[in-house]
């Protein structure tokens, strides 16, 4: 199932839009087939060729998976991309941590510039810490070995997808 | 008996024309270490900028009878949050627009001062008005204004900016005072 599709060759794709390395290219050829039928006959031609992101919005409009790829999809993408990282009130409480960082600078420069550093390491971690609770999930979703079904692939890729769209914006 | 009687008048005459002689010296001591205290750094600056004690004093006294016919008032609690929010907000600015932040820190001084019916005119005037009330903050508005007056010809630096910023922060914060003055 998976050599017919190639996964190999659509995993490199997937992953010079991700730039990453091998570590995720294991992952992506499982669930390459799924992948196929989009990326091979896609627009995504273009944006690969750019190195550019794979899956973008631009999916949509000219696959001929139109079918597959349909509204849902559509609301799907883009409610990935707009949803935020983080939600609201972590945003906020970072807000306000920031507001009073940058409030404190004409008192204490360099700690003010210190505690920036060590807000953005938190966030940063918080985010990791974030998209790898959303990915074990995500796993789970496919990664059960080959009887999971085609529609479920397509479901997760569309949870990749929303996933990518809010990481690449 | 007589003798005794002399003695004692002399005694008292010398005291007294002593009392005549020193009694001024005394009381312009007095003058002058009453000032000292009530100005403390700003009684040496008036002394040097009119470069005569008694007229620096005379200056001094004559501010301390400006600002009390004055009306100066607190400010309301509202206007007390108003400008404590404000000032956050400019401080906060700092860190995009140095510059700018000590110009609206200095419009915001003297905005609180109009509230507190501090007649706003010249620096010189604002600074000896401001003096009375908070003698030992005046310094901290002059060294601003120095560094002020180098920003507008964009030789302050980033530092000095920063400095001016807190030395402002020392007068504004006490110009918020919500509790009636102390004259």
């Amino acid at each position: 199932m998976n050599k017919q599709y190639d996964g190999a060759n659509i995993a490199d794709k997937t992953d010079t839009s991700k730039n990453s390395t091998e570590t995720n290219s294991d992952r992506f050829v499982d669930n390459a087939p799924v992948l196929a039928g989009l990326i091979h006959d896609t627009p995504i031609g273009v944006p690969v060729a750019a190195d550019g992101p794979v899956l973008e919005k631009s999916v949509e409009p000219e696959a001929p998976i139109n079918e597959i790829v349909d509204a849902e999809a559509v609301s799907d993408t883009n409610a990935g991309s707009s949803v935020p990282l983080l939600n609201h009130e972590d945003s906020e409480h970072l807000r306000t941590r920031w507001n009073e960082i940058q409030g404190w600078f004409v008192d204490e420069p360099r700690s003010a510039v210190q505690q920036a550093d060590t807000l953005v390491a938190d966030v940063i971690d918080k985010i990791t810490q974030m998209f790898a609770n959303e990915r074990g999930l995500l796993e789970g979703q496919w990664k059960q070995g080959d009887d999971v079904s085609t529609e479920d692939l397509r479901q997760a890729l569309q949870h990749y997808r929303s996933f990518f769209n809010r990481l690449v914006v | 008996m007589n003798t005794t009687y002399i003695l004692i008048i002399a005694v008292v005459l010398i005291l007294l024309i002593a009392g005549a002689a020193l009694g001024p010296v005394f009381f312009r001591r007095k003058r002058s270490e009453r000032l000292q205290e009530k100005f403390g750094s700003e009684y040496d600056h008036t002394v040097q900028t009119l470069g005569d004690e008694k007229k620096a004093q005379t200056e001094l006294e004559s501010r301390q009878k400006h600002v009390a016919s004055l009306d100066i008032h607190p400010l309301s609690a509202k206007e007390g949050d108003r400008y404590v929010a404000d000032w956050a907000i400019v401080q906060a600015r700092f860190v995009d627009e140095p510059g700018q932040a000590i110009i609206d820190a200095d419009r915001l001084i003297m905005e609180v001062m109009l509230l507190r019916n501090y007649p706003v005119s010249d620096f010189e005037q604002r600074a000896a008005d401001l003096s009375v009330n908070y003698p030992e903050l005046v310094s901290n508005y002059r060294a601003a204004r120095l560094i002020a007056i180098k920003n507008e010809q964009f030789l302050a630096d980033t530092e000095e900016l920063r400095q001016a910023m807190i030395y402002y922060r020392s007068l504004f914060e006490e110009l918020l005072e919500i509790e009636p003055v102390a004259a």
